[in-house]
């Protein structure tokens, strides 16, 4: 099954870093790819662009203006090569060099997962934070299918290019960074690990006495390519290694319930995976006005109990002008799966305002899961020199890092009229006019009068008395 | 400002109709080749093939069973996709009206000297297109498109090349000036795709388009094949659909006219090196050569423009009109009049009955109405003139006649003793 999904937020939170890492004022273009296993055998493929230029200073703004904030969001988009095109062609090497050249169609589209992602926004410029730059960061990420792979080479491994379809040549000639790491903190200590050629193997701890391990692939060193020409690091391990990879703290899911096309159910699965830390979570939803939501039915429970959320914030719909809007602030124990469920009925739209395919059903956006997480998130490197930027995570008061879930999109069928209707009914109009109003004005202005049938031609009236005198019914 | 523009539209939705999106990506293939930049075409896809999830080969789109180019490539571009393909947003395209937020690859940028190549594909009919399954285009109003850029000095020449269901319908009301058009079949006769690719299960090409493409693989940036032979691209026994074209409203002769005058992106440059000295524009404004009156000093810059393209002479013939019986509304109108007007007429000369009862004692009113009831029917039925007068018997059985039209020819009475 293929999943695809097109972010494009543009969310100009202008909220401050105090404790901003992992960037100078000279850095201008920097790439990065993150390589890594998963348990289910697949390998997931993080692409990292950052482009950052500076702007024009502006009044730093010390606390978040709840004003400037938009949210937008499109349900569906169908993710292929037209949408990587353009995407491509906003790097500064566009697909000529650097980890860009590995973006070809074919092969990232005949994945699994796969994600395009533009984010924009303005970061202070250190050291000093009078100014500010705008950083655009374009993330690909791609989970390429185990299972297919391992079969076909015996083995559990991968090469780059069996992945991509080609090795790195080099790096972007303006980046000021350009890493690809490969993480190996759940392989290597299985049997029968090999990775080649070898790297620098950068080793970072987190909280809670984890430990992740890279290995890095600096192509701006010329030592990355002093002995082969072309990068293509393979990696392989027995195949009955058992992965214990470490999960991370939140996860959303969310899903339809109900039977019909008339009333339903939206059900949220919060699961809050740590220990002994409760997570307080903000989720938000908007659902489009033909769902009728009904807000006495929304439920939070947590283990069967009732778990009240401490904010509701709910704008109803208005038929044909905006979407329900369901913001809640829920806090999850420590080690729970928390479910939010709310009931709505479909309404009937009007003809014209389905789509041309309309049985196929309509998407609903994904609901946005907003957290603090603790600092030991294991989803997150800690922003060192040398560690890799999964994503950049803002810090928020020193606490932990802001992390932002998308829930998967719904499909809901609506119900739908039957479109050859009006063709059906000009037909039977037309016919019951012609027929019963036809047949009536015929009687009403025709008057009929018997004609002689014609006599007809001689061979013809001979043969057919032939047969009349044979029946024995009178001769023509 | 595009000089040599392509407008390529596939109208249909669905997985069934991969035939059609590869259609307009392999015109699209041969006519980057040949030189027109993406900036300059624009592509409207109704649905999405490639990364459809039944697509076996994701992220390509074949046209051939041989599967050796992937038409869908590695930088395709396109500005239309999906539910945004509505004949709205075409015509508005066409018009250059288009919601002042459209960015710029939505836009047709051309002007009055562009040659504009617009290819269609998708399910036809007799004088329309069909959009996505749930609307249309017909003729008439695409004709009227082309009337509107023309006004509006939006094209210089127009190619229009359409494969679908009875083609030829669609450019039957043209009426503007410097149009060709070419389709792949006639009134009547359907369009047929060439082959199926058995792994990926549909059909995968159109047989005009096939045999098209066959052509243009021939044809380079340096060609010197001209437009007519575009005429005999696909002879009958290979389309099995008669193609036919439109070049009546051309104004140039087509064996003079270069594929790559539409097709590519050719323009003549010769290299020269003597100065030349281009006179200013106030030269130009001031001085039109071969006039010598004072009276032409002040001549203003649009009568220039306008002798550069002299509408009435290259429009030489007229507008063909044909006469049509009237339909619709007023077809409905004089159909009502008439039937009225007959009905008047007809209804004086219908032989009357009058049908008289006489309850008396053994018949009721009740049975005699239902005498009556049974004799209109009966002649109705028979097909037979007939009218109802309507009466009463007060009582005793006199008969009164209450109402009516004519003076009855017919009496029937009804008593005890007849039979009815």
């Amino acid at each position: 099954m293929v999943k695809s999904s097109l972010v494009l937020v543009l969310s100009l939170l202008l909220t401050p870093f105090p404790d901003v890492t992992c960037r100078n004022t000279d850095e201008v273009f920097q790439e990065q790819l993150l390589l890594k296993p998963l348990p289910s055998g697949d390998l997931v493929a993080s692409f990292r662009f950052d482009i950052e230029w500076h702007g024009q200073t502006f009044e730093q703004r010390t606390e978040t203006d709840e004003s400037y904030l938009r949210y937008a969001s499109l349900p569906r988009e169908i993710v292929c090569t037209e949408n990587l095109t353009p995407w491509k062609k906003l790097l500064p090497c566009d697909s000529k060099a650097g980890l860009a050249t590995l973006l070809a169609g074919g092969k990232l589209f005949n994945s699994m997962y796969y994600s395009l992602g533009l984010h924009f926004r303005p970061v202070p410029m250190r050291p000093d934070d009078a100014g500010w730059s705008w950083q655009l960061t374009q993330t690909l990420t791609v989970v390429f299918d185990g299972f297919v792979r391992s079969k076909l080479t015996g083995t559990n491994g991968w090469t780059l290019s069996s992945l991509f379809g080609r090795p790195l040549d080099g790096p972007c000639p303006i980046a000021s960074r350009s890493r690809l790491y490969v993480d190996i903190t759940d392989i290597e200590q299985a049997p029968g690990f090999s990775l080649n050629p070898a790297g620098t193997t950068v080793t970072e701890a987190s909280g809670m006495d984890r430990k992740y391990s890279y290995v890095l692939y600096n192509l701006l060193q010329p030592s990355t390519f002093a002995q082969v020409k072309r990068l293509n690091p393979s990696v392989n391990w027995d195949a009955d290694w058992d992965m214990q990879s470490q999960r991370p703290w939140l996860h959303v899911e969310r899903f339809l319930t109900g039977v019909g096309l008339h009333h339903g159910g939206i059900s949220s699965l919060l699961h809050n995976r740590h220990p002994n830390r409760s997570l307080t979570v903000h989720h938000q939803d908007t659902l489009p006005w033909f769902l009728r939501v009904y807000s006495h039915t929304l439920t939070v429970t947590t283990a069967g109990k009732a778990n009240p959320p401490s904010y509701v914030g709910y704008r109803p719909a208005r038929d044909r002008e905006r979407p329900h809007q369901l913001e809640l602030l829920l806090t999850l124990p420590p080690a729970t799966i928390t479910r939010v469920d709310i009931q709505f009925e479909r309404a009937l739209l009007t003809w014209t305002e389905y789509p041309p395919d309309a049985n196929h059903g309509v998407h609903i956006c994904a609901a946005v899961v907003t957290a603090v997480l603790p600092d030991s998130d294991p989803c997150t490197g800690l922003c060192s020199e040398n560690s890799p930027v999964s994503f950049y995570r803002p810090l928020v008061r020193d606490t932990g890092h802001l992390s932002r879930l998308y829930t998967q999109t719904l499909l809901v069928s609506l119900p739908t009229p039957d479109f050859s209707m009006p063709y059906n009914v000009v037909c039977l109009t037309c016919t019951v006019v012609a027929i019963g109003f036809g047949s009536f004005h015929n009687i009403l202005t025709r008057s009929f009068r018997t004609r002689d049938p014609a006599q007809a031609s001689g061979i013809v009236r001979h043969l057919a008395n032939l047969i009349r005198r044979w029946r024995g019914v009178p001769l023509l | 400002m595009c000089q040599y523009c392509l407008i390529q539209v596939c109208t249909s939705r669905f997985w069934f109709n991969y035939r059609h999106v590869a259609n307009v990506l392999s015109v699209y293939r041969s006519v980057k080749r040949l030189g027109i930049p993406d900036s300059h075409i624009i592509m409207m896809l109704a649905d999405d093939m490639a990364c459809n999830a039944r697509n076996p080969r994701p992220a390509t789109v074949f046209n051939n069973a041989h599967e050796q180019i992937n038409v869908y490539g590695d930088d395709v571009e396109v500005d239309y996709r999906g539910y945004e393909v509505t004949v709205e947003n075409f015509v508005r395209l066409l018009m250059g009206r288009v919601p002042p937020n459209t960015p710029r690859s939505k836009r047709l940028l051309s002007d009055e000297r562009s040659n504009i190549l617009i290819y269609m594909t998708g399910h036809g009919g007799d004088g329309f297109l069909k959009f996505q399954d749930s609307e249309e285009i017909t003729n008439i109003e695409l004709a009227d498109a082309f009337e509107q850029m023309w006004q509006k000095k939006r094209y210089h020449e127009i190619a229009f090349i359409m494969d679908t269901c009875q083609a030829v319908s669609m450019y039957q009301k043209f009426y503007s000036p410097n149009i060709v058009a070419i389709a792949s079949s006639q009134v009547g006769e359907d369009s047929l795709s060439h082959h199926v690719d058995s792994s990926i299960g549909v059909y995968v090409i159109d047989r005009f388009t096939y045999y098209l493409l066959e052509f243009l693989e021939k044809i380079h940036p340096a060609s010197q094949n001209t437009m007519d032979e575009l005429f005999r691209v696909c002879p009958k026994r290979d389309c099995i659909s008669t193609p036919g074209q439109r070049t009546d409203l051309f104004s140039r002769d087509l064996s003079t006219v270069l594929i790559t005058e539409f097709f590519g992106s050719v323009r003549k440059v010769e290299l020269v090196t003597r100065v030349v000295s281009v006179p200013s524009l106030r030269d130009l404004l001031t001085t039109v050569p071969g006039k010598k009156d004072d009276i032409n000093e002040g001549v203003t810059l649009s009568n220039v423009f306008a002798d550069q393209l002299p509408v009435a002479q290259m429009v030489q013939k007229g507008k063909q009109k044909e006469w049509h019986p009237p339909d619709g509304f007023i077809l409905a109108f004089w159909a009502l009049v008439l039937l009225v007007f007959f009905k008047t007429y007809a209804v004086a000369q219908f032989p009357p009955v009058a049908v008289v009862g006489n309850p008396g004692l053994n018949r009721s009113s009740m049975e005699i109405r239902f005498v009556v009831h049974i004799m209109i029917w009966h002649r109705f039925l028979r097909q037979m003139p007939f009218l109802v007068t309507s009466y009463d018997t007060h009582g005793y059985g006199t008969p009164i006649l209450t109402r009516t039209y004519t003076k009855p020819s017919t009496l029937v009475l009804i008593s005890p003793t007849s039979e009815g």
